[in-house]
């Protein structure tokens, strides 16, 4: 558990971003399990375990983690990037899909891309404190 | 003698004819206001869609259930997406039903559902779809009670989120499951308000036999005339799905003597026969308190 807080805090900003992603997920996937959706929580909780095993670890296998989860957040902004341009090229008129991007919903996809982007850009350098060059 | 039979019956039919006449103006009236045709309280529902136009058609529909001096209660859910990967990436439906009962006279633990959903697509008033499905409902409970002998409960209950996959009804479908209320039967109204062909003829949507036999009795003493379908697009078969009897009832959709107007911004006011309203309204009272015996 030290070990753990001590490498979150040996690398602040970029273990911040990774946590506040995953908690978000996960709160998400929470609220899902409540109304009778268990996958999106079963994801998150997956990934929650796998990224506080790799915080417990300084390697290669961590680095490897957090990239995954950072390309896994920049898919997911992108996708409904995406989708909005496609829902307006095509129209649609299904209030429950108009709904999904409001200029809110636009703007948390953004930060969410520019979050997965970060943490893929950081995350070379979260190596051993002993070597000082960037991993790739 | 035979003057005062004469009589009696210019009577009879003179009452008949007046409540018509009452009925029409009456869903005249609340279809108007649900559709935009008139103004209610200084606003127009234009459309039933979004969560601010859904939101000011509860209002509308609540004022309805207390001018019948019932309290009417709303049923708020969060339902998932249909694909659990969809739920990744969106967030849950989020609406509310509106619902009243109507109680028994006698003692009794059996509920009789009367369902019609209140939305619309984006950018239609709604009208026939589903305007007189809500209306219908509304003016049969209203009839029913001044009926002095009702063996069950009747539930008037308004879906949202039809268009959306059914959303509303499987909410309140899940609601009643958990409640663990005794159900006789689930009854949904969608679009009743077209009939080209004059021939008054309604369509019954996967009944079970019962509520078939209580149907086509009414019917043949009414000669009004149906068919059944196995078409379960609307709300009844969210019923269906966790085991109450249901049946759908709405005009010849099956037999493309429906409103051609569905799901566009030209289903209006205009559109609706209120007459073939009016009379599937009678009709379908009259069912009710067959089963309310």
């Amino acid at each position: 558990m030290n070990r753990i807080i001590e490498n979150i805090k040996s690398s602040l900003q970029l273990s911040l971003a990774i946590l506040a992603s995953i908690t978000a997920f996960l709160f998400k996937g929470i609220n899902y399990l409540i109304i009778g959706s268990s996958i999106p929580f079963l994801l998150g909780m997956i990934i929650f375990i796998l990224i506080i095993f790799s915080f417990n670890q300084r390697n290669r296998l961590s680095r490897r983690m957090f990239r995954l989860w950072g390309w896994l957040l920049t898919f997911w902004g992108t996708s409904r990037l995406v989708m909005e341009l496609m829902f307006e090229i095509s129209s649609i008129t299904e209030e429950h899909i108009q709904s999904q991007f409001t200029p809110g919903q636009k703007l948390l996809s953004i930060c969410v891309v520019i979050t997965g982007i970060y943490i893929i850009r950081k995350v070379r350098y979260y190596q051993n404190p002993d070597t000082l060059t960037p991993s790739i | 003698m035979i003057r005062l039979v004469t009589l009696i019956c210019f009577l009879q039919v003179f009452t008949a004819f007046g409540q018509t006449e009452t009925l029409i103006e009456e869903q005249q009236k609340l279809i108007g206001e649900f559709s935009g045709a008139i103004e209610w309280e200084g606003t127009t529902l234009n459309a039933r869609s979004s969560s601010e136009e859904r939101d000011l058609a509860r209002d509308y529909l609540k004022d309805r259930i207390r001018s019948l001096g019932l309290e009417p209660k709303e049923n708020t859910y969060l339902m998932p997406n249909l694909n659990p990967l969809i739920d990744l990436l969106f967030s849950p439906f989020k609406g509310a039903n509106i619902y009243t009962v109507l109680p028994a006279t006698v003692e009794s633990d059996e509920y009789v559902v009367l369902g019609a959903h209140f939305d619309t697509e984006v950018g239609c008033p709604g009208a026939i779809d589903n305007g007189t499905g809500v209306a219908l409902i509304y003016s049969v409970v209203k009839k029913l009670q001044l009926v002095q002998n009702r063996s069950k409960n009747i539930m008037l209950v308004f879906f949202d989120q039809e268009e959306e996959e059914l959303v509303g009804s499987q909410a309140f479908a899940k609601f009643l499951n958990k409640q663990q209320w005794k159900i006789h039967s689930v009854h949904t109204f969608d679009m009743v308000g077209w009939d080209a062909d004059g021939d008054r003829e309604m369509e019954l949507e996967l009944p079970t036999p019962e509520l078939e036999n209580a149907y086509y009795g009414v019917a043949s003493r009414l000669e009004i005339p149906l068919y059944v379908t196995s078409i379960n697009s609307t709300d009844h078969h969210s019923f269906r799905q966790v085991g109450f009897p249901a049946i759908g009832v709405n005009e010849a959709y099956g037999k493309r003597d429906s409103s051609p107007f569905k799901d566009t911004p030209e289903d209006t006011f205009d559109t609706v026969n209120f007459d073939y309203l009016a009379g599937s309204t009678l009709f379908v009272f009259e069912v009710m308190k067959e089963i309310m015996k």
